[in-house]
């Protein structure tokens, strides 16, 4: 109706919208490289991309489910209890399991298993009993936590065996790293090129619609908790094989982090809209960027919290705006 | 005569006790075009639903190219040939042209790659063979008018190799233009056998587009002829059961001197340009123009929904330079707005909630307690005077009522509270022959009554009827002004192109 003005202003927006994050890391970057000269370091770089591979992996899942016009808050309690399963399973195996590779199929198998129940268990509630996607996740996620403290106890468990796979490198680039490009390729793939992906984009756009062509929308949405879930799990494996511990307050508040890396690489929490290449990928390195410039500047701990929360309001914001602009 | 494609023989149909449908027999024959016409309620969606396989049929058979058809879902219908265009159409605006047109059957190839070059190509060619004005097949929906989506729609259901297509009022939000362009390709589609079903409120369409026509009404097919043999009114007259002699009610009235409502030198960015109208008690005033002239542009913001960038607005008296909505309700203004769905109406909630809505400030009691036998009585009253068919109007919601008592709860919300200024926007569109004409009784004798109506419509001859003066605009701003005496539809086309 308004093709005119919306051209005129869309441009600018548009060219924003579409490069202005690179160019926030762009500066940001040049910045930092001024205040702080450690930060310019091949170390400081490599150190960014480890850090970021938990939280990335955690944002592929996010993404798909952003794209339904979900949100799962859950994220991060699920990544407690899938660590502290693991750190549970590790103080039972043996010595000999332990020194095996195989330790790894177990912890990775555990934490799959976990992430994915939990994960079923949203997409049920959501598809099945209609529950607002906020409410069911948050009300998984305290059960998840809940549960995981009643495992836990006041144990803090050593896991240290799996930071051999999160603090490792190969030819200098982090192990973790790489886990996060490849399931980043992997899933941008599905995304992208294939029937589940383009119906994951219908069903976010209209529901209604994608039902009526005969997509089994139900199923598809539990499909996309269980796999938002399992990346959860996995990335929250990367994370504390980073920090080499389980301890009780482990991944608290990180679905933030990941919700927001999503929205800013461009995901809409009103569905229909998201990307993992570059999409994720740039909203996670982002974020990292932040958080180690505020290290590099020693800033407070209470600091972060605060920057945490302006940035999941930038993100909202902007999300919020654009939702209308497409309205008009 | 060639064969019958789709053959109906003897369908009923019931919900809850109540007959819908009463032995329901109709031919569709090859490459012809079938015109279904009735009121709301006559049955319409109903019987088409049936032959969609969204619902059962009580009794009578169907044969599909001779052989028995019986459609278990939606899906099986459309394997078996027959595509539905609904008026809301059921493209996915975040995804491609070609995504669209293929969804529910991608070409893949390895890994379940979907093949995009497959896919961009074939869609290609339909698009060029229809000529759908799209650049290529890669475009997102949302970035296309409303005609090339529909046309989209269309060829999603030639890529399936459809045989029926099913058409259910899909000109409401076209444009002339790409209404023309839509009956161009339907007689296309004619010319290669494809067999059409075509449902419409608007008569001269239906007259024009069909070979022949059904008139369905209360569940009875009251008759099916070719197209040549009816005339508007003949199809009226089998529509609502009597001869409606008028469409427009005449009710005498005569308008006063006193300017109830001004608009002053209003800008919308890029949408309205420098527009000023003086609206007087008793007058209807109608606002022509185009899709997109800036018509409803220009009321939202006279309204205070949508910022106005200069410019003010006088309601009786007082001038507001940035009117708010709250503002104009409490100065007695009422905005009936053409979104009745999204903007007008609280679909799930009853008929009274409805009604009560905008007036609830004035049923409030001690203690900011609405007073529900107040409440009550309101209600009661604008739904007798508005004419509103509801069971039960404490419990029914109103997504359950027929488009024309939709529209008159919107109405009857905003009498309540007593308005001396109304503006209306499209108020009778997907309205059948019956509602509309009570709908403009309401508004003609709201005018008699003193009332100011500023009426928006793209319908010029509505317009012409109800009228005593009107305006049109164009790109934005006044093209000019028509008395009565000099209403006709050359000039107004002229005015408004």
């Amino acid at each position: 109706m308004n093709s005119m003005a919306k051209g005129q202003t869309g441009k600018a927006a548009g060219f924003l919208s579409r490069y202005g994050l690179y160019l926030v890391i762009a500066i940001m970057v040049v910045a930092l490289c001024f205040v702080n000269k450690n930060f310019a370091t091949y170390s400081n770089f490599m150190l960014i991309l480890q850090q970021m591979a938990p939280f990335g992996v955690a944002t592929i899942g996010m993404i798909f489910v952003l794209i339904t016009a979900g949100i799962d808050i859950s994220a991060g309690r699920v990544m407690f209890i899938s660590g502290v399963v693991v750190g549970e399973i590790l103080l039972k195996l043996p010595a000999s399991v332990l020194e095996s590779p195989f330790v790894f199929v177990i912890c990775f198998g555990a934490a799959i298993l976990v992430g994915g129940a939990f994960g079923m268990m949203n997409g049920l509630l959501i598809t099945k009993l209609k529950i607002y996607p906020f409410m069911a996740t948050l009300l998984m996620g305290y059960i998840a936590r809940g549960l995981g403290l009643t495992i836990a106890g006041n144990t803090k468990y050593d896991v240290s065996i799996l930071g051999t796979i999160s603090n490792s490198r190969i030819f200098g680039v982090p192990v973790a790293f790489l886990i996060f490009v490849v399931l980043a390729v992997l899933m941008n793939y599905v995304l992208r090129c294939t029937t589940f992906g383009k119906h994951t984009m219908a069903i976010g756009n209209n529901k209604a619609a994608a039902a009526q062509i005969g997509i089994r929308v139900d199923r598809h949405m539990i499909i996309i908790y269980m796999m938002c879930g399992v990346f959860s799990a996995i990335g929250g494996l990367l994370s504390a094989g980073q920090i080499s511990e389980v301890f009780t307050t482990f991944g608290e508040n990180n679905e933030f982090q990941i919700i927001s890396s999503a929205v800013i690489g461009g995901a809409s929490m009103f569905g229909g809209k998201g990307s993992i290449l570059p999409g994720a990928v740039v909203g996670v390195l982002l974020i990292q960027v932040v958080l180690n410039g505020l290290g590099m500047l020693n800033a407070s701990v209470y600091i972060y919290n605060v920057v945490r929360g302006v940035i999941i309001f930038l993100a909202v914001a902007i999300d919020c705006i654009g939702f209308e602009g497409e309205l008009r | 005569m060639k064969d019958a494609v789709l053959q109906l023989n003897g369908i009923c149909k019931g919900f809850f006790g109540v007959q819908v449908l009463y032995d329901i027999s109709l031919d569709l024959f090859e490459g012809e075009v079938l015109g279904l016409v009735g009121e709301n309620g006559a049955g319409k969606s109903t019987l088409m639903n049936i032959v969609g396989g969204v619902l059962p049929s009580d009794a009578g058979t169907m044969k599909l190219g001779g052989r028995e058809y019986k459609p278990q879902s939606p899906q099986t219908a459309t394997q078996a040939g027959i595509s539905f265009i609904h008026q809301e159409l059921s493209l996915f605006t975040n995804m491609s042209v070609a995504e669209n047109i293929y969804i529910d059957g991608y070409p893949t190839g390895l890994f379940g790659r979907v093949d995009k070059k497959k896919m961009y190509q074939e869609a290609g060619k339909y698009l060029e063979k229809y000529h759908v004005d799209v650049k290529n097949p890669g475009v997102q929906v949302g970035e296309l008018p409303m005609g090339s989506r529909q046309m989209i729609e269309i060829i999603k259901a030639l890529v399936k190799e459809t045989k029926i297509l099913i058409f259910d009022e899909p000109t409401t939000s076209l444009s002339n233009r790409e209404k023309e362009i839509l009956f161009e390709t339907i007689g296309e589609l004619k010319k290669n056998g494809i067999s059409i079903i075509y449902i419409s409120h608007i008569l001269e369409d239906v007259l024009k587009l069909s070979d022949r026509i059904s008139v369905l009404r209360d569940g009875h097919i009251i008759e099916t002829k070719k197209a040549q043999e009816w005339s508007r009114e003949s199809l009226i007259r089998d529509m609502v059961g009597r001869s409606l002699k008028q469409v427009y009610p005449t009710i005498e009235k005569t308008t006063g001197s006193k300017v109830l409502y001004s608009i002053n030198h209003v800008s919308c960015a890029g949408l309205v340009k420098d527009v000023s109208i003086e609206l007087h008690e008793g007058e209807i005033l109608g606002v022509f123009g185009l899709m997109g002239a800036g018509r409803s542009e220009l009321v939202r913001a006279a309204f205070g929904v949508d910022p106005m960038e200069s410019g003010s607005v006088t309601i009786g008296g007082k001038e507001y330079a940035r009117p708010t909505p709250s503002d104009c309700i409490q100065e007695g203004m009422a905005f009936i707005t053409e979104n009745r769905r999204e903007e007008g109406l609280m679909m799930p909630k009853s008929v009274n909630d409805n009604i009560a809505m905008v007036m609830e400030r004035n049923l409030t009691g001690k203690f900011g307690v609405i007073d529900s036998r107040k409440e009550q009585e309101l209600t009661g009253n604008v739904i007798a005077a508005m004419g509103i068919k509801t069971a039960d109007p404490k419990s029914q919601p109103v997504n359950s009522l027929s488009g024309g008592n939709q529209q008159k709860v919107v109405i009857g919300k905003w009498v309540a509270t007593n308005p001396k200024i109304f503006i209306v926007d499209e108020p009778t569109r997907g309205i059948d022959v019956g509602a509309k004409y009570e709908i403009y009784k309401l508004l003609l004798k709201l005018a008699a009554e003193g009332a100011a109506i500023l009426f928006i419509s793209s319908e010029m001859e509505e317009l012409m009827g109800m009228c005593d003066r009107i305006l049109v605009m164009k790109d934005g701003s006044l093209a000019g002004s028509i008395e009565k005496a000099e209403f006709s539809q050359e000039t107004l086309g002229r005015m408004a192109l």
